[in-house]
C-alpha cells in the first residue's frame, strides 16, 4: 500500500507539474540561437529552430497524458461493463458483445487512425478516442472471462438465490473482485498506449504533425541523431519512463481472493 | 451419464405423520440435460424423471455418492442452472404463502429466480466461497438483510445484525463485521453464511453440503446449530450430503440418487434400517464399514 501510495503521489506531482510549470511559448523560433546546450534560459535546451526543448517536452507530455486519459476512460468504462454484462447474460447479448469485441481488436489503430483523422481532423482527443475503441475488444474479453470466473463461484450464487438485482450483483459484487485484476490491466494497456501514441505521432498519424507530441519530436529530430542526440534522447527518455510508471504503478498482485486465509 | 436402467424407485410407506401436511414442493418428472458443442447432439442427460413431493415442516435427505445428481437437483430447485446451458423438463411446484402453487419451470428464468430468492434459502457447501472475499462481512450481511427489510434504520440494523450473531453464535460483535471472510475461521463463517441465508423469508431451506468443510467438531456443532434453528423455525428442509450419519441424525425423510436418477425414497428410519434397492444397500453398509 505504501509503494502505490508512493507512486500515486509520485504522479500526482508530475501530472501538477506538467501542467502548472510556467514554460515558454513552443511557437517561439530564435533562428540565431538553434542548438544551444541546456542552460538556465533554456533547461532542456534548444531545437533546430531555436525552440525551447523543455517547453515542447511539457507540452508534448500534457498531451500524451490526455490520450492515455481519455483512451483508458473509453476503453476500461465500455470494455469492462460490455465484457461483464456479456458474461452474465449469456445467449445473444454474449455472442453480439463478443462480435464487437473480436471486430475492434482485428481492426488495426493505424486504420481506424486514418479513417478518424480523416473523419474528424487531427487532435490528441481523437487520438484518444481511437485508440480508446481499439482497446475496448481486450477489456471485453478479460471482464468476460473474469466475471465468467465470478459467476461460478458460490458467493453469486448465494446471491442470486437471495435475489440481489442483476446490476447489484455485477456492479457491487463482482466487479469490485475483479477491478484490481482490470486495474493491472490498464497499467499494462497505458503503457502501450504511450508508445502506440508515440509510433503514430511519428508517422504522421492520428494527430497534427505541427503538434510537438513526443513521437513527431522523435520524426523531426531522427536526422540529428550523431549531430545533436540531446534532442532525440529526451523525447525517448520520457515515452520509456511514462510507460514504465504506467506498468509499475497498477502492477498489483495482491489481490484478495477466496483461497486466500489465515486459518484453513 | 446415463440412466441405469436397472434403478428401481421404492416409494415407502409413509408413517412419520407428516403425510396429512400440505405439500410445499412438488417436483415431477424433473429432467436435466446440459446443453453445449462439446456435450454432443443430444446434450449429457444429467438428471433422470425425478418425481418426490416435500410437505410442510418435513426434514428431506438428498443422498448418494459424488457425481450422483444431488448438487444438480439443487441448482434446479434454486434456479442456478444457467437457461442458455440447460434443458430442464418437468414441473417443479411451489406453494406460495397464499397458497397457490405455481410450477416455477413455466415462468421466465430471471422471473423464476426473483420469485424463489422468497420461497427458498440456500446455504452452499463451502463459506469461504459462498461469501464474497473482497467485502466485509458487515457490508455482505446488511446487504442481504436490506434485501428483505429495505428502509430500515442504521442503528436499527446495527441491532439487528448484533443480536442475530448472539442467536447464531458468531463472536466478536462489531470487530467480526468489520473483518473480510478470510479473517475468520471455518466454522465462523459457515455461522455467517448460515444466518445470512436465514435472512430469507423462504420457507423452505435447502443446504448442500454444509458441513463438508469442516472438522469433526465444528461439523457437529454446526449440525445441532440447524436443527436447533429448524425447531424453532419450523421451516422445512432439504439437507444434501453423502454423510449418511449426518442425514439420518438430522432429517426424517431421505431419497437416494444414483446416476441421476432416484432409487429410493421414503421415510428416513424405514430405509435406513431396511434398504430395499441394492445401491442403497451398499451405500449403507459401506458407510457402517467407515464409521465401523
Amino acid at each position: 500500500m505504501k509503494r502505490k501510495a508512493f507512486l500515486w503521489g509520485i504522479f500526482g506531482c508530475f501530472v501538477a507539474f506538467l501542467f502548472l510549470i510556467p514554460h515558454q511559448n513552443i511557437k517561439l523560433t530564435d533562428l540565431l540561437g538553434t542548438f544551444q546546450a541546456p542552460s538556465g534560459m533554456h533547461w532542456f535546451g534548444t531545437d533546430n529552430l531555436g525552440r525551447d526543448l523543455f517547453a515542447l517536452m511539457v507540452t508534448g507530455g500534457q498531451r500524451t497524458l490526455l490520450v492515455v486519459f481519455i483512451s483508458t476512460a473509453i476503453s476500461f468504462i465500455a470494455g469492462s461493463f460490455l465484457g461483464m454484462v456479456g458474461a452474465y447474460e449469456g445467449g445473444v447479448a454474449q455472442s453480439l458483445i463478443q462480435f464487437l469485441a473480436d471486430f475492434v481488436t482485428v481492426v488495426p489503430s493505424m486504420v481506424m487512425a486514418l479513417i478518424f483523422s480523416a473523419l474528424f481532423g487531427f487532435s490528441a482527443g481523437m487520438a484518444g478516442v481511437i485508440f480508446g475503441i481499439g482497446n475496448i475488444g481486450q477489456y471485453i474479453n478479460l471482464a468476460n472471462g473474469l466475471t465468467s470466473d465470478m459467476m461460478r463461484r458460490d458467493f453469486v450464487s448465494a446471491e442470486m438465490t437471495l435475489g440481489l438485482t442483476k446490476s447489484r450483483i455485477l456492479f457491487g459484487h463482482i466487479f469490485p473482485n475483479i477491478v484490481r485484476t482490470l486495474l493491472v490491466y490498464m497499467g499494462n494497456n497505458a503503457s502501450s498506449v504511450v508508445l502506440q501514441f508515440a509510433g503514430l505521432a511519428y508517422i504522421g498519424l492520428g494527430t497534427d504533425v505541427t503538434s510537438p507530441d513526443w513521437g513527431t519530436l522523435l520524426y523531426q529530430y531522427r536526422v540529428y541523431l550523431l549531430t545533436c542526440p540531446r534532442l532525440v534522447l529526451f523525447p525517448i527518455a520520457a515515452i520509456c519512463l511514462l510507460a514504465l510508471f504506467f506498468h509499475y504503478t497498477f502492477d498489483d498482485g495482491r489481490i484478495r481472493t477466496a483461497e486466500l486465509t489465515i486459518f484453513d | 451419464m446415463e440412466k441405469n436402467e436397472t434403478s428401481v424407485i421404492v416409494n415407502k410407506a409413509d408413517s412419520s405423520g407428516s403425510a396429512d401436511r400440505e405439500p410445499i414442493l412438488e417436483v415431477e418428472n424433473l429432467n436435466v440435460r446440459i446443453r453445449g458443442e462439446r456435450h454432443g447432439k443430444n446434450g449429457i442427460h444429467i438428471l433422470h424423471d425425478l418425481s418426490f413431493t416435500v410437505r410442510e415442516g418435513e426434514r428431506w435427505a438428498i443422498a448418494g455418492e459424488s457425481g450422483a445428481g444431488k448438487s444438480m437437483t439443487m441448482n434446479a430447485l434454486t434456479a442456478l442452472l444457467p437457461e442458455e446451458a440447460v434443458e430442464l423438463s418437468g414441473s417443479i411446484r411451489y406453494r406460495m404463502e397464499d397458497g397457490s402453487r405455481v410450477d416455477v419451470l413455466s415462468l421466465p428464468y430471471r422471473e423464476r429466480q426473483r420469485l424463489l430468492a422468497r420461497q427458498v434459502a440456500v446455504i452452499f457447501q463451502d463459506s469461504i466461497n459462498a461469501l464474497n472475499p473482497n467485502e466485509t462481512i458487515g457490508r455482505q450481511w446488511r446487504d442481504t438483510v436490506l434485501l428483505y427489510r429495505p428502509g430500515m434504520e442504521k442503528i436499527q440494523l446495527e441491532q439487528h445484525l448484533l443480536a442475530r450473531m448472539e442467536i447464531f453464535g458468531v463472536q466478536g460483535g462489531s470487530g467480526t463485521l468489520a473483518q473480510y471472510p478470510d479473517q475468520l475461521s471455518g466454522g465462523m463463517r459457515q455461522r455467517i453464511a448460515i444466518a445470512m441465508a436465514l435472512e430469507s423469508p423462504g420457507r423452505i431451506l435447502i443446504a448442500d453440503e454444509p458441513t463438508t468443510s469442516l472438522d469433526a467438531i465444528t461439523q457437529r456443532s454446526t449440525v445441532d446449530f440447524i436443527k436447533t434453528l429448524l425447531d424453532k423455525s419450523g421451516r422445512t428442509l432439504l439437507y444434501i450430503s453423502h454423510n449418511l450419519g449426518i442425514l439420518q441424525y438430522m432429517c426424517d425423510h431421505v431419497m437416494i440418487l444414483r446416476n441421476g436418477a432416484i432409487v429410493e425414497q421414503g421415510e428416513a428410519a424405514e430405509v435406513f434400517a431396511h434398504p430395499v434397492h441394492p445401491y442403497t444397500q451398499e451405500l449403507i453398509r459401506e458407510t457402517k464399514k467407515i464409521m465401523g
